[in-house]
């Protein structure tokens, strides 16, 4: 193809899409550094103030619970995200009556817009009129029954419950894709040597999807990290900080007190975390299973 | 050939791309108005518009004796404003007359849901981009507009609110004297509100308890109803807003005087002296398990809708535009307008409430020295903010204005809103509590107050120790 030649065509395909990285994503982040190193305040000019951002921050309890809760949220969802797409894709993987519906049914979800889904659920968490607590006193436990929103002890679960249930039919997608992708002979040889189902799943599916799921996983992790309108729709991070995540803490920095410098160097703490967190996970997890 | 060609698509593809970026929402909302408005035009040369409005707007029109004299040149407008319902606005259907007298100018309407108004505002003032007309709350560091101003982001109206007939005789002295900064007339004042005590009658009657017309009557009223299953107050302790603290507001201006509670939420005194925390406790004597159950997930048209228009609830005391809008016919006739009665320890002879303008009008300092855009800048700022608008949003609104000498229909105004108005026009006016105080530390007061309503102190002491913790030299 005439190596050279052939990269300089690709190259210039590319440059638009580099062209506006660099201007929307590389461009504001350097940016976002500096202003983590000052005062600015959005109206006057910026003074540095060295490290006493970060300083701040990760001595303020509230961040640092909020950090807390974020890794909470990433291990509910690898459990419950994936998990249950895992589990959906390879149960509707060999098809069957049905199988098409319950495709679309599963996927539904995720297609309905975050606000509409926080006002879906805002209705169903009432304690009065909610289909929750009416389900829960139908089967005698009504002393379970409460404002899932309002107690302080329930209301951060009650919200992340919302993306994690939407975002399995995202997840059931990939999986499933991948599933598609096994070779029918190596289900077919394994029961020859006389697998079960579980052995089948645990020594044939997960093996070989098993680059995807890593990838669903970091996913999993990112979004659970960086999510923002779920909490600031349904609470705005409370009661009090109930249900505060590094992003809403940000948002109220920048956007509500108008600390320019001290928001942006949330942000930063909170990219170096997800960086460092998926990077592990990436790493760790691939070392499981090695393919050729 | 090809390499011509791959160049050739990638040129394209960038300036496609930075053109598209170019595009603003407001660009592409901005030109629908004025096409719609083209052809509205054309529509309505054959039908006729009903009757009312046509001579309302056109009255609002005439009040500003300036059409006619203004160039006849293309201009575009950004006006930003909070979201309007277009159907009954009537500040849209202003806008709306403005275009079609002026079809040569591009009004692009800019709206923003209720304080999202705020971050909107900051962010064109930083970016340089101020909108060239927006309405906005009052020129106090609690909005930031002494930052718009010291970035000369807004003009200055005084030579033009001197000079011009217009503004003779339109407002009182207190509305000028908020308008006023620095001696300097920022703003054009449109729209006041009051704090109002309102009581349901009929469930104090139903409990045989008396109007609360003095503090240990307003006490026992609270604890009678909360025995007998009925929610005292309507509320909402949601995050980020300030209903829940009007009470406390009311409460501190009552025990302290207005200029120390002042004093107090700018963080310059501490709220651990003996009359402040006697304050503190007369607050959560009455507030403490007095609100709904799911205070901290209503906003306070939620918390009016579900509790105090259903008759859950028996009292509410907030701002006035923010209440009168969400009732009910039904509860209106049920509900009685009072004076919150003073403390038992009170630095004041009279009840006092709070009271200001609440939504002025801005110009950007940038339209206004534009010499093309100044004069369609002053006329729509008169139709906005003159007598004949202002008679529409006390009749077709229930808002409050604060225009002298305003005739308005009698039989539009319901008999509480009569009630509440001579009650405030009664009343010493207090300033609003956090006008003054700073943005990240009010975010804390607001958080402690709401702790208060949930009974996490048990006493004054406890309560101005947490808010000193939050706002004492902050």
């Amino acid at each position: 193809m005439g190596g050279l030649r052939y990269q300089k065509k690709i190259l210039l395909f590319i440059i638009p899409a580099l062209f506006l990285y660099i201007l929307f994503f590389i461009y504001p982040f350097f940016q976002t550094v500096f202003y983590s190193f000052t005062n600015w305040d959005g109206f006057t000019g910026a003074s540095l103030v060295g490290a006493k951002n970060f300083g701040q921050i990760l001595g303020d309890e509230v961040y640092r619970t909020a950090v807390g809760r974020i890794f909470i949220w990433a291990g509910l969802s690898i459990l419950l995200k994936v998990g249950s797409a895992l589990v959906i894709a390879y149960v509707l993987r060999k098809g069957g009556k049905g199988a098409s519906f319950f495709r679309t049914v599963v996927f539904l979800p995720y297609v309905i817009s975050s606000s509409a889904m926080c006002l879906m659920f805002s209705v169903m968490y009432d304690k009065e009129i909610g289909l929750i607590n009416i389900l829960l006193r139908a089967i005698g436990l009504d002393s379970v029954t409460r404002y899932w929103l309002v107690d302080e002890k329930t209301v951060f679960y009650a919200v992340i419950l919302i993306p994690i249930y939407q975002a399995i039919g995202y997840f059931f997608v990939i999986l499933f894709a991948a599933m598609k992708d096994v070779p029918e002979d190596l289900y077919e040889a394994g029961r020859l040597d006389g697998t079960t189902p579980l052995t089948e799943f645990t020594r044939i599916t997960i093996p070989y999807i098993w680059p995807t799921l890593v990838v669903c996983i970091v996913l999993a992790i990112n979004g659970a990290f960086q999510n923002f309108d779920y909490i600031f729709i349904m609470t705005g991070g409370g009661p009090g900080h109930a249900s505060e995540v590094p992003a809403t803490y940000m948002y109220k920095s920048i956007f509500v007190n108008g600390q320019y410098g001290y928001g942006s160097a949330a942000a930063l703490i909170l990219f170096v975390i997800t960086l460092v967190v998926t990077g592990f996970a990436r790493k760790g997890l691939n070392h499981m299973y090695r393919t050729e | 050939m090809k390499r011509k060609l791959a160049l050739a698509m990638a040129v394209c593809l960038t300036v496609s791309a930075l053109v598209g970026c170019g595009q603003t929402p407001a660009d592409t909302q901005g030109a629908q108005p004025a096409q719609q408005e083209s052809t509205e035009a054309e529509d309505t040369e054959k039908e006729a518009a009903p009757e009312e409005d046509a001579q309302s707007t056109e009255a609002a029109a005439d009040d500003t004796q300036t059409s006619g004299e203004l160039p006849d040149v293309p201009v575009t407008i950004r006006f930003a404003t909070q979201s309007m319902d277009r159907e009954t606005s009537v500040m849209y259907t202003v806008l709306e007359q403005f275009q079609k007298d002026y079809p040569n100018v591009t009004l692009e309407i800019e709206e923003s849901p209720g304080n999202d108004l705020i971050t909107k505002i900051n962010t064109d003032v930083m970016g340089d981009n101020t909108p060239d007309i927006f309405t906005f709350w009052r020129p106090e560091s609690k909005w930031n507009v002494d930052k718009y101003i010291e970035k000369g982001a807004i003009a200055d109206l005084t030579d033009w609110v001197n000079e011009d007939e217009f503004f003779t005789d339109l407002f009182p002295e207190y509305a000028w004297r908020t308008a006023t900064v620095n001696d300097r007339i920022y703003c054009i004042p449109r729209l006041n509100f009051y704090v109002e005590f309102l009581v349901n009658q009929e469930i104090f009657e139903q409990y045989n308890l008396e109007l609360p017309t003095d503090w240990d009557k307003l006490v026992t009223a609270c604890d009678t109803l909360r025995d007998n299953g009925v929610i005292p107050w309507t509320v909402d302790t949601k995050e980020g807003l300030d209903d829940s603290s009007r009470i406390f507001n009311a409460i501190v201006n009552r025990a302290v005087g207005n200029s120390k509670g002042l004093e107090l939420l700018k963080g310059n005194e501490s709220f651990q002296q003996d009359d402040v925390i006697q304050a503190c406790d007369y607050f959560l004597d009455v507030v403490v398990g007095n609100g709904p159950e799911d205070a901290a997930a209503l906003d306070y048209t939620q918390a009016i809708t579900k509790y105090l228009n259903t008759g859950k609830s028996a009292m509410i005391l907030g701002n006035c535009s923010q209440i009168d809008v969400n009732l009910t016919d039904e509860i209106l006739d049920k509900l009685v307008a009072l004076d919150l009665p003073l403390t038992p320890e009170s630095v004041i002879d009279k009840p006092s409430l709070e009271q200001d303008l609440t939504n002025l009008v801005y110009i950007g300092a940038a339209g206004f020295d534009d010499p093309d855009k100044q004069p369609y800048l002053k006329e729509l700022m008169k139709r906005l903010t003159g007598k004949e608008t202002a008679r529409r949003q006390v009749e077709e609104e229930r808002s409050i204005v604060p225009h002298l000498g305003l005739e308005v229909d009698e039989s539009k105004i319901t008999d509480l809103q009569r009630e509440a108005s001579a009650i405030a026009e009664n009343s010493d006016g207090d300033k609003w509590l956090l006008s003054f105080a700073k943005a990240g530390p009010v975010d804390e007061f607001r958080r402690v107050i709401n702790e208060a309503w949930a009974g996490k102190y048990a006493s004054g002491e406890e309560l101005a120790k947490a808010l000193d913790d939050v706002l004492y030299g902050k």
